[in-house]
């Protein structure tokens, strides 16, 4: 059984063929990183995985898509998103809400939390797991415009993971933040994997090898390699991977 | 100007001027002429001119309070009407409609702004105020009379509360358009962080109406001042009565009413055309300022939000 199944899934947008015959399997509580160049459809993938996608009337989607066992396109979409969180490649906090209230929305939504003491822990919990706690906790009553974006970013997944999600997905969650805050991302990452399965993109190859046990390569739409992290690093099979590891594309 | 213009250009820049000219002389006479035309009164009366009610112009005794407290009284409840049908329609057209339904809705909403108040001024006066009586005033008050906004028998129709209604029919249009602009202006990136935890379709809408609700106060001020200015639709349904009174039930006036029924014979009676200036005056000052407001609020929530 895996977190994530996906079984030759395709992506047309506006007749253009974005993913080509995706396969992958995501085993549970493991961090699994998709590599790639940008344009070549890592974040299509992920929105695949949450149905995200649909939001585009001009997206035809074919192939199977299974989450948790189940055949993520014959569930309800708003159900399916509950088990799922999702951090994004640009910051988005609520700018309406209190940092405070950007996190128990999402425990409150899911019903994770519903009284005072509940909320206030599991709050203090997300923002702990997603090592912001000691920088915002004297100012939860604050609202996100005060933080850096790093620290935003780190609230948005303290925020998902306020949901208590089975899965999560970041797509390049550290691509627009500065490297001392996009390491602290990654060492929340890395330990939250005891709990919740991974899926994060990325077009760093050294990210990559910092916090992925699994590595697919993607390129123009299509996976063309993937691996365990140490087999993909030392031994690609394909020009492009090698070429992509080295920093060369 | 910038650099490089051709001979052409600056004659067709220079060509522009007069008319921008004109209309800001035309704003500046207009002021200057209500306001110098106000000050007899205002020096004669001084504060009791807004701050009575008494209206005897046979013996010189003029008092605003009453359609002033109308103008008021009517604009919020034009404005509580805008709301409960503008909200909805925005939700329904930017969430629950596409493609052709969507352009028929907004297209409707469109129209029925460009209908002219007079025709709301006839349907209200003929239909909607014995509809509004029958269904909602004589209800209101059999069953709430205890509150002094409900506790007068509603006679006929005419009244303070059927011109704010007949009115908050009319600037709908006006408002729904200023709030779904602002709700389809929320950046794509925070409805999908609503998907993105979880949100129902109606638990998004819940946080994205609550993300615009500055912007919604703002359509509101603005939908109060437009209110103000209201004349043909307050004149057909408001009762026209100088009496003051607690019952928004009853019939009233206000200032813009007062101004369009009396204007014409003001002449007849000392002092009256300049007490009439004065309550435009008032008017002109409140609608200015809560425009200025209105305005400055939805470009910060524009600023904060959208960018
Ligand atoms: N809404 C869309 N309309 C048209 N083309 C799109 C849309 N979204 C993505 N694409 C195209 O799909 C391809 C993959 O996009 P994406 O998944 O965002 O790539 P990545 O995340 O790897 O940078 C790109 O070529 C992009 O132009
Ligand atoms: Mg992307």
């Amino acid at each position: 059984m895996y977190a994530v199944e996906l079984d030759n899934v395709n992506v047309y947008i506006e007749g253009k063929h974005i993913l080509k015959n995706i396969t992958l399997r995501v085993p549970y509580n493991t961090i699994y990183v998709i590599m790639g160049p940008s344009g070549s459809g890592k974040t299509t993938i992920l929105r695949v995985i949450n149905r995200l996608i649909e939001l585009n009337p001009n997206a035809k989607i074919d192939g199977s898509v299974k989450v948790l066992g189940y055949d993520a396109f014959k569930i309800d979409p708003y159900d399916l998103r509950k088990h799922i969180g999702m951090v994004f490649q640009i910051p988005n906090p609520f700018p309406h809400m209190t940092i405070y209230d950007n996190v128990a929305i999402a425990a409150r939504i899911n019903r994770v939390a519903r009284k005072r003491e509940e909320l206030d822990e599991i709050v203090r919990w997300a923002l702990e797991k997603a090592m912001l706690w000691d920088e915002v906790k004297d100012r939860l009553r604050s609202y996100p415009h005060v933080l850096s974006g790093g620290q935003k970013q780190r609230l948005c997944l303290a925020r998902a993971l306020a949901m208590k999600p089975k899965i999560l997905l970041l797509d390049e969650p550290t691509a627009n933040i500065d490297p001392v805050n996009a390491r602290k991302i990654e060492e929340a990452i890395s330990a939250l994997k005891e709990e919740i399965t991974i899926i994060m993109v990325t077009h760093s190859p050294h990210q990559a090898a910092r916090v992925a046990d699994h590595v697919a390569m993607i390129y123009s739409g299509s996976i063309i390699e993937q691996g365990p992290v140490s087999q993909v690093f030392l031994n690609p099979k394909t020009d492009f991977t090698a070429k992509f590891l080295k920093g060369e594309v | 100007m910038a650099m490089g213009v051709s001979r052409k250009d600056k004659i067709f820049f220079l060509s522009l001027i007069p008319p921008s000219i004109t209309l800001l002389g035309i704003l500046v006479v207009t002021v200057i002429t209500i306001l110098s035309n106000s000050l007899e009164s205002l020096s004669l009366y001084g504060l009791s001119l807004i701050a009575s009610s008494i209206w005897d112009p046979e013996n010189l005794k003029y008092g605003l309070l009453a359609p002033i407290l109308g103008s008021i009284t009517t604009s919020t409840l034009a404005i509580l009407t805008a709301l409960v049908f503008s909200i909805p329609l925005t939700i329904l057209i930017a969430e629950y409609s596409s493609g052709f339904v969507k352009n028929v809705l907004s297209s409707i909403v469109e129209l029925m702004g460009g209908i002219p108040t007079i025709v709301y001024a006839i349907w209200a006066s003929t239909y909607f105020a014995s509809l509004l009586k029958q269904y909602v005033m004589d209800p209101l008050h059999a069953y709430f009379s205890i509150i002094p906004l409900f506790s007068c028998k509603p006679i006929t129709g005419f009244s303070i509360f059927t011109a704010g209604v007949s009115i908050g029919v009319s600037i709908v249009p006006y408002v729904t358009s200023m709030i779904l602009e602002a709700y389809q202006n929320i950046p794509q990136a925070l409805r999908e962080a609503c998907l993105g935890i979880g949100c129902t379709k109606y638990e998004s809408v819940k946080v994205l109406m609550s993300l615009a609700k500055p912007a919604v106060l703002a359509s509101l001020i603005l939908g109060f001042a437009r209110s103000l200015g209201e004349t043909t639709i307050a004149v057909a349904t408001v009762g026209n009565s100088m009496y003051l009174s607690s019952c928004i039930f009853s019939p009233g006036i206000t200032v813009s009413a007062l101004i369009a029924s009396q204007f014409a014979n003001a002449y007849l009676y000392k002092y009256a055309e300049s007490v009439l200036y004065a309550s435009a005056l008032f008017i002109l000052f409140i609608a200015i300022v809560l425009s200025f407001v209105g305005l400055s609020m939805l470009i910060k929530w524009r600023v904060k939000v959208v960018v």
